[in-house]
């Protein structure tokens, strides 16, 4: 597949949340989010199947469209990969490191969705996923390195081809 | 203490604030609106606890309410985030 195609997008109604410190469920004129606390790293799962197009060449950039309450400051997360091969025993965790997306100034109406991507590249950073893998996205919210009060909601998330 | 930035740990007593000045407005309010009621009534004090503390009361009474409509106390009120859960400090 070409670098920039698409090869997943989630909604936050496809949260499959973890145990403890998930985001919640929330709406905003009608629009499902996700809702991150600003002090607990609370996070969201979703999981797909890597698509038989992608050529895992570079890797994947992972998109994520929010929007928050507060109008100053900066929002940003973290992006981890876990690959649900033969060798994985999903009785536990496995993802491979969280990957930075950079915190960045929220905009100055609270409503607004703000969009910021991480590139991952393939190999370790990504858990190895090649297509047609099952797999899980967890996006935690970076609340060590964001400065945003209050909570940010994650509208929809889009993988790409990098 | 959490580790994070410095404007969600000042967020925890900007909150802090907010809510106890709102609450401390609402029952200052209600002292005042219950001294009205009672000096419309007027009722003998003699042998209560209200004997020779009337005066103090209601002046503290007063003091509660200017000082519970300070500026700075707007001010935290105005600033409250309702989604900040706390627990920053």
């Amino acid at each position: 597949m070409a670098s920039g195609n698409t090869l997943a997008i989630f909604t936050p109604l496809g949260n499959e949340p973890p145990a403890t410190n998930y985001a919640t469920i929330g709406s905003r004129n009608g629009h499902p989010t996700l809702q991150y606390d600003d002090t607990t790293g609370w996070a969201a799962i979703f999981t797909a199947v890597m698509p038989q197009t992608y050529s895992n060449t570079t890797g994947i950039t992972v998109y994520i469209a929010a929007s928050a309450v507060a109008t100053s400051g900066t929002m940003g997360w973290l992006v981890a990969l876990e690959r649900m091969d033969t060798g994985t025993d999903i009785d536990g965790d496995s993802f491979a490191g969280d990957q930075t997306v950079t915190a960045a100034t929220v905009p100055g109406t609270s409503g607004q969705p703000l969009t910021l991507n991480v590139a991952i590249t393939k190999g370790a950073n990504m858990d190895s996923v090649v297509a047609g893998d099952p797999f899980r996205l967890r996006i935690t919210r970076d609340v060590a390195n964001d400065t945003a009060v209050g909570n940010t909601e994650i509208l929809a998330v889009e993988i790409r081809e990098t | 203490m959490a580790n994070v930035p410095a404007q969600k740990k000042v967020a925890d007593l900007v909150n802090g604030a907010a809510v106890a000045a709102q609450a401390i407005r609402a029952q200052v309010a209600i002292l005042k609106a219950l001294r009205t009621i009672f000096n419309t009534v007027n009722p003998s004090v003699v042998g209560t606890p209200l004997a020779g503390n009337l005066a103090a009361l209601s002046a503290s009474i007063d003091a509660l309410d200017t000082q519970a409509n300070l500026a700075v106390w707007t001010a935290m009120i105005a600033a409250y985030v309702p989604s900040h859960q706390g627990n920053s400090l």
